[in-house]
């Protein structure tokens, strides 16, 4: 046997199966990358069939739930079958990047405000002018949803607004009357801070535990950015430029934000242990009757009026002694951190049409956002749903129609995924570190040393990311002097 | 010795024809994504690009230059903080786990009632997924509601403040201890079955020469378990510089960030890679961490190598 021929042979057919797997894996990319065109482009216009949609569990139940908010659009469309499938938050982002990447995904999908302009970038989503045509989105829906439903880096609307969290400030009725505050003294930061003094003054207890004024989590927590950015804003401060190329964080008033939120900590009005708690824990703590104030989502108060058996605390000390407020406002306004959902039509879609009447009910429909809005405990995005009684008549959802306007969501650049998860999760983080002395001793200094290093690196970011799209910047000032 | 092996194929021909399924298997399925990994390394393979995958434009060695030589890149920052962690956690958990596991097999290889139950409970840390572990000692670590300082505080007395596990210092023991505990039963499973393969007859030899106990586990278990440690030691240092679930569950369900006392080189590259977008970066990172542990393999391979061929 000719040794050296038949190592060729077998080394040379495991290199070809090898670069064969490698070549398949790149055809596959890029032939999905034309089949998503193809398939939008023969795309079959409204007929029967299955519509695949893809949502995250915003409800207790998010099957059960979606079915009941699906009857009314099943019912006008009894040739079409809506398939739900529930997608947890963790694994999310992967699976919708996935689909948009191997261009076999749903038809329908829910996408957090921050994933559109990422998800647009893409080139995963179909745009939707025409459904805008119809349904107005800058006319019907809240303001402050726009930027997301239309990135400043795209000409097209790629996604239409479904629902809005906001996170109003609960508070202890019969703790505010035990020490004398007056909740409307708490419009203003230096009111709230005078009442959160008094509260911790007086000294009340809960089952022998002191009630702390405030309770908000620190760096082990999704929320962080989300928890810094309303005291950011209402000092007049922002977290980029106007135009969205640069960091302003370190601003002086981005600063007085900043240090007014960790003074908080500092002057043990928010206990430190809370610093190495999520947001789960420190809700808890309020459930328990620990916190006087504690600013959460609005599906905190659907939680508190439902019954335990469908596991909410309807009927607890706390949930018959609670109320709600606006958060206060700053020095220069009241800005409020806005979430929520947008509803997207993937380009893969083979009946784009469907899917759009779909996105069409579920956003545009004002039964179907108040039917969601009571299911989830989220806001509507739709500007007349707030006309109903199920808003006007109730005392505190009506404090919630009222913060909507001052509701504001992050900038809509393609690059704020990566700024906020990677970069601003970390450098505000370390913050709490700070403020809790867990390295040493607290000073400004370090406070404002970290918050420079998060400029830096989010330049850094934003830097890389125009290099390879350098366009982009156009794009933005265009944007920029539409707004203007 | 390529010719050695040729003529071992030529003379075994119908044993290596069986074993070929096995070989192609391996070498496409773990040689593929290698090099896939490695060749990513040399791209620019950011979001923008993600479509073209491995047509994303050639980058040379511009990557590795950002991660190795530029101050600047946010790639870097709280990088060498994960190394350190990362060092400290790999060789406090390989110790920990191998005296842990020592122990407990040196136990639970004494004849006593209940023998095999109890080497069936000793399990039961080990069959737990690591990222329940991460959740559950998140809970445990609290400062003030969780179990371990109400046991240390209010129950021993061993401190007078409650420490603070999970954001300061103590945050890389808070990620230690569990990965010690999650891990030890399978130490103990490997060195009981390595103490089950020592002859009695060799102790009780040892016993008529007048050896006492300590004298026949310095010179018979401890010379004779010394192949099954250094696979251990081997395991240890390779699954825990790659330890990820743990750290990245206990502190905010999978947030992202440990803190700089906690931050590992996995969650480092987890926030860097995936969450920057910047697959092309991660490669490159993961490609040294590779080349590193090539290193760390061969060091232990030339302390080992006498345990391992028994000379």
């Amino acid at each position: 046997m000719n040794y050296p021929g038949a190592v060729k042979t077998v080394v040379s057919a495991l290199a070809l199966a090898a670069l064969s797997l490698l070549a398949g894996c790149n055809k596959s990319a890029a032939g999905a990358k034309g089949e998503k065109g193809e398939a939008a482009a023969a795309s079959v216009p409204n007929g029967p069939g299955e519509l695949l949609v893809w949502v995250m569990p915003n409800s207790p139940k998010p099957e059960k739930d979606m079915e009941s908010l699906l009857e009314p659009f099943k019912a006008a469309h009894p040739d079409v079958t809506v398939k739900v499938s529930v997608l947890d938050w963790g694994s999310a982002w992967t699976k919708l990047t996935t689909a948009a990447i191997s261009g076999d995904g749903p038809d329908v999908v829910q996408l957090g405000t921050t994933w559109c302009p990422f998800m647009t970038d893409l080139g995963a989503l179909l745009p939707l002018d025409d459904l805008d045509a119809e349904i107005h989105v800058q006319q019907s829906f809240l303001a402050s949803t726009w930027a997301a439903a239309k990135p400043r880096t795209s000409e097209h609307v790629t996604s239409v607004p479904w629902f809005i969290d906001v996170r109003p400030m609960f508070y202890r009725t019969d703790v505010f009357a035990q020490a004398k505050v007056d909740p409307k003294s708490t419009a203003t930061w230096d009111g709230y801070l005078a009442a959160l003094e008094k509260i911790k003054a007086a000294g009340i207890k809960n089952n022998g535990e002191s009630v702390s004024p405030i309770g908000f989590p620190g760096k082990n927590d999704w929320n962080v950015v989300h928890n810094f950015a309303p005291w950011i804003w209402s000092a007049g401060g922002d977290f980029l430029s106007p135009m969205g190329d640069k960091c302003v964080l370190n601003s002086p008033e981005a600063m007085k934000g900043i240090l007014f939120y960790l003074d908080m900590v500092r002057k043990g009005l928010n206990p430190k242990t809370n610093m190495e708690k999520n947001t789960a824990q420190v809700s808890a703590d309020f459930d328990a009757g620990r916190l006087a104030t504690f600013f959460e989502s609005t599906i905190k108060n659907v939680y508190l009026q439902r019954p335990p058996e469908q596991g909410g605390s309807a009927g607890s000390h706390v949930a018959g002694n609670y109320g709600v407020l606006m958060p206060p406002a700053g020095p220069v306004k009241r800005s409020l951190f806005m979430g929520g959902s947008h509803l997207a039509v993937f380009k893969s879609s083979k009946r784009p049409d469907l899917a759009k009447m779909l996105v069409r009910y579920m956003a545009a429909d004002s039964s179907a956002q108040l039917a969601y809005a009571d299911i989830s405990g989220f806001l509507p995005a739709l500007k007349s749903a707030f006309a109903s009684p199920y808003f006007t008549a109730d005392a505190k959802r009506s404090v919630f129609k009222d913060m909507v306007q001052y509701g504001r969501c992050y900038p809509a650049v393609p690059y704020w995924g990566e700024i906020e998860t990677a970069i601003l999760m970390k450098r505000l983080g370390n913050l709490f570190d700070i403020a809790a002395e867990v390295n040493g001793p607290y000073s400004e200094a370090l406070v404002k040393a970290e918050v420079d290093a998060a400029v830096k690196d989010i330049d850094g970011q934003i830097e890389t990311h125009f290099k390879s799209h350098p366009e982009q910047r156009e794009l933005l000032q265009k944007s920029l002097a539409a707004a203007e | 010795m390529f010719k050695k092996l040729l003529r071992s194929i030529s003379r075994n021909r119908v044993p290596y024809f069986f074993l070929l399924p096995t070989i192609i298997g391996m070498l496409v399925l773990q040689a593929a994504p290698i090099l896939q990994g490695l060749y990513l390394g040399f791209l620019r393979s950011r979001k923008d690009k993600l479509l073209d995958y491995l047509s994303a434009p050639w980058a040379g060695l511009d990557n590795y230059r950002e991660i190795l030589f530029n101050p600047n890149s946010p790639i870097r920052s709280g990088l060498w903080d994960a190394v350190r962690n990362t060092a400290c956690y790999t060789v406090a958990v390989t110790i920990g786990t191998l005296a842990v596991g020592t122990a407990a097999a040196l136990l639970v290889n004494r004849e006593f009632r209940f023998r095999a139950a109890a080497r069936t409970l000793m399990l039961f840390p080990w069959i737990v997924p690591t990222y329940v572990v991460g959740l559950l000692w998140g809970f445990l670590w609290q400062r003030e509601v969780g179990l371990i300082n109400i046991v240390l505080v209010d129950w021993l007395h061993l401190f007078a403040v409650k420490p603070t596990w999970l954001i300061g210092p103590n945050t890389l023991w808070a990620i230690i201890i569990p990965t010690i505990w999650r891990q030890w039963p399978f130490s103990m499973l490997m060195l009981l079955a390595g103490l089950q393969g020592i002859p009695k007859d060799v102790y009780e030899a040892a016993e008529i020469d007048g050896a006492n106990k300590w004298q026949a586990f310095r010179r018979i278990t401890w010379p004779l378990l010394k192949p099954v440690w250094a696979i251990l030691i081997l395991h240890g240092l390779i699954f825990n510089v790659y330890s990820f679930n743990i750290v990245i569950m206990m502190f905010g369900n999978g947030a992202g960030y440990p803190g700089k006392h906690g931050d590992l080189l996995m969650t480092d590259l987890f926030r860097n890679s995936f969450q920057m977008w910047d697959f092309g970066t991660g490669a490159a990172m993961s490609s040294l961490l590779m080349l590193a542990m090539m290193t760390l393999v061969f060091i232990w391979y030339r302390i080992f190598r006498d345990q391992l061929t028994g000379k």
